[in-house]
């Protein structure tokens, strides 16, 4: 199938008095019509810039897009002004994000905030807006729509307010979704209910979703496809079956330990990976996983690891996985 | 909502009356007296005033005169003027006051406004720091000084507006000006502060998300969350304004109540003292009302609701 989105070797930089944060640092990945695809790695990985670079919201200056390419329909987003974003953004690609406490305006009635996406993007006015409204927040799952456009922000829960950003997020059915930790910021319960909800909306609705999330859970359930991050690079892709049964990078290892299972004995404590991410002002020569990594080997910290497909769109960025250090390795046991 | 008005007109009513107490004492606390200015005036004349204005009476019945009198909406008569009432002196002086200063509230505003947007939206840029500089004069520079400055380079050098005086609206123009100087400076710097701030809340993100221009998120979606600071100081400036200022009333010789006010406590003119007095007062906290008023007009987080215990 089609690919809707690709993004190739995209590169991120945010100015700061320290020097420039290389935030995303030469990121690859593709998402087809009607798939649902994960970006999961821990905070201060990229995931966000990424997401958010997509939209072209990250703020210019200080961050800037380095190089690289965005292909939405085949078409580069990266040279598009703000002007001729703006007609994309909430039209062909809505996003969702963490914090639905802060994220709606709060001098400004729902219906007022779903309402301008209609008028803007598709001319709805007056009672076709309104009609539209109300059957978006039906479809959100929100019941007396009619009285509950006339209400502000403070007057919904948090989950209710994610509800209504994700009925604006669809308003104009994009082709793609991006939501940006949509459960991060709820309640464990609210938390399965707007999963669910994004599960029925994309099987009803057949559009993309990018799902960033640190939360392996939410993946397993949603997506069809994971992308790892770590340190603004992809350190692993495949399908979900292939990164949660068959992953190669030891930091998809560490990120799998550290869920806790149902299945497990509760006193077993979780594992967590040690130490701390790196500065990406200074990213570290070789791979930039190695101080933290197990397997880690003199290699390692010389030279970034090479891609390699370990099945049919697995891809995986570690050295344990190249061949020439599988032949040693071999080698060595005989 | 209905309760809450009543409630804060009892307030108003009490605090009302302390001021008015207060100021009665202080006025008699003070050595001299409306008459002591005078060049000595015949002992039978002094008491004959003395007589006239109740000033011989104990100092509680006169307290109590006045409040039965004000409450029949008479604010007294000056003592100084002969047969002029302080009703007059408002009649008179009020709606000149009223008109310069709601003319300076509306420069002070749009400007105001203005810079601050121009400021939050180039933060740290050239347009920003000549809006500080603009900013730092205005505070720094008394509406004195502003006044002689715009009155000499304006009226006199280049002669584009009347000098002094009052009657057409080209008389409003300086004076304005000079009174609006310092609600602008204070204006431009909240608006800047709130502007910056709110534009990097995530809802403003979400309006970018949905593929709104940049001219509707600042203005629909950033303004009316930037300004409520704005509307807080609008009750205080706007009855100081109304009132009038009596520095720029003197130096362009405008026939306003600030003047008559600060010439009242010169004078000793009892009357004209706590009739003035209670005047700004109640203005004063009538704006502060309707400050609060609009508050729930912006933000409807803010129920007007009584305070429980």
């Amino acid at each position: 199938m089609a690919n809707i989105l690709e993004v190739k070797d995209l590169r991120v930089n945010f100015k700061t008095f320290a020097g420039d944060v290389q935030a995303v640092r030469g990121v690859t990945f593709s998402v087809k019509k009607g798939e649902v695809v994960a970006i999961v790695g821990e905070s201060g990985c990229g995931k966000s810039v990424t997401a958010h670079t997509i939209m072209k919201l990250i703020p210019t200056p200080p961050g800037k897009i380095v190089s690289g390419q965005i292909l939405f329909n085949g078409e580069d987003l990266v040279p598009k002004t703000q002007e001729q974003m703006a007609k994309i953004r909430g039209k062909e690609i809505g996003m969702v994000f963490q914090d639905p406490m802060t994220s709606l305006n709060p001098t400004l009635t729902i219906g007022t905030q779903i309402g301008e996406v209609l008028r803007v993007h598709q001319g709805l006015k007056g009672e076709a807006a309104r009609d539209r409204m109300i059957e978006l927040l039906k479809m959100v799952g929100i019941n007396q729509p009619e009285k509950r456009l006339k209400q502000y922000p403070h007057e919904f829960s948090g989950g209710m307010r994610q509800r209504v950003l994700i009925a604006i997020a669809l308003a104009c059915n994009p082709q793609l979704l991006i939501a940006d930790e949509p459960t991060t910021a709820l309640d464990v319960t609210i938390q399965a209910q707007i999963l669910e909800l994004l599960k029925e909306l994309q099987n009803k609705l057949h559009m993309s979703v990018i799902i960033i999330t640190h939360d392996l859970g939410v993946v397993a359930g949603f997506s069809e496809r994971v992308v790892v991050m770590y340190a603004g690079k992809v350190v692993e892709e495949g399908t979900t079956e292939e990164i949660f049964y068959n992953a190669k990078h030891p930091y998809t290892w560490g990120l799998l330990k550290s869920v806790p299972r149902l299945d497990q004995d509760r006193s077993t404590p979780l594992i967590p990976i040690t130490g701390r991410p790196p500065d990406l002002i200074n990213p570290p020569k070789g791979c930039a996983f190695w101080p933290r990594c197990e397997h880690a080997m003199k290699i390692c910290a010389m030279y970034e690891p090479p891609e390699t497909e370990v099945t049919p769109g697995h891809r995986v960025s570690c050295w344990l996985n190249a061949e020439e250090v599988k032949k040693l390795k071999t080698k060595a046991v005989d | 909502m209905g309760r809450f008005l009543l409630q804060r007109l009892t307030y108003m009513l009490v605090a009302l009356l302390l001021i008015i107490t207060f100021t009665f004492i202080l006025m008699h606390v003070v050595p001299g007296g409306p008459f002591a200015s005078e060049k000595q005036l015949p002992e039978s004349v002094m008491k004959n005033l003395n007589e006239k204005f109740h000033l011989n009476d104990p100092l509680w019945l006169q307290y109590v005169k006045y409040l039965q009198q004000l409450l029949k909406g008479d604010l007294g008569v000056s003592f100084k003027y002969e047969g002029r009432t302080v009703n007059d002196f408002i009649k008179n002086g009020f709606p000149v006051s009223a008109t310069l200063g709601a003319v300076s509230v509306m420069i002070a505003l749009i400007f105001g406004i203005s810079l601050g947007i121009i400021s939050a939206l180039n933060q740290n840029k050239w347009q920003d720091y000549i809006a500080t500089i603009f900013a730092t004069i205005g505070f720094s520079v008394p509406s004195f000084i502003m006044a002689s400055l715009l009155m000499y380079f304006f009226a006199y050098k280049i002669k584009l507006f009347p000098t002094a005086m009052w009657g057409t609206p080209a008389h409003v123009v300086l004076p304005a000006i000079a009174l609006a100087t310092l609600p602008t400076a204070f204006i431009s710097r909240i608006v800047r502060s709130n502007m910056i701030e709110v534009l990097q809340q995530d809802y403003i993100k979400t309006a970018r998300a949905k593929g709104m221009s940049e001219r509707v998120v600042i203005y629909k979606h950033a303004l009316k969350n930037a300004i409520l600071p704005v509307v807080t100081y609008l009750g205080p400036l706007i009855a100081g304004v109304f009132t009038g200022s009596f520095v720029v009333e003197k130096i362009f010789a405008i026939p306003g109540i600030g003047r008559d006010f600060v010439i009242s406590i010169v004078n000793r003119d009892y009357g004209l003292i706590l009739g003035l007095t209670v005047f700004y007062a109640a203005f004063l906290m009538l704006m502060n009302l309707l400050v609060d008023l609009s508050y729930a007009l912006i933000d409807p987080r803010i129920k007007l609701t009584r305070k429980e215990g």
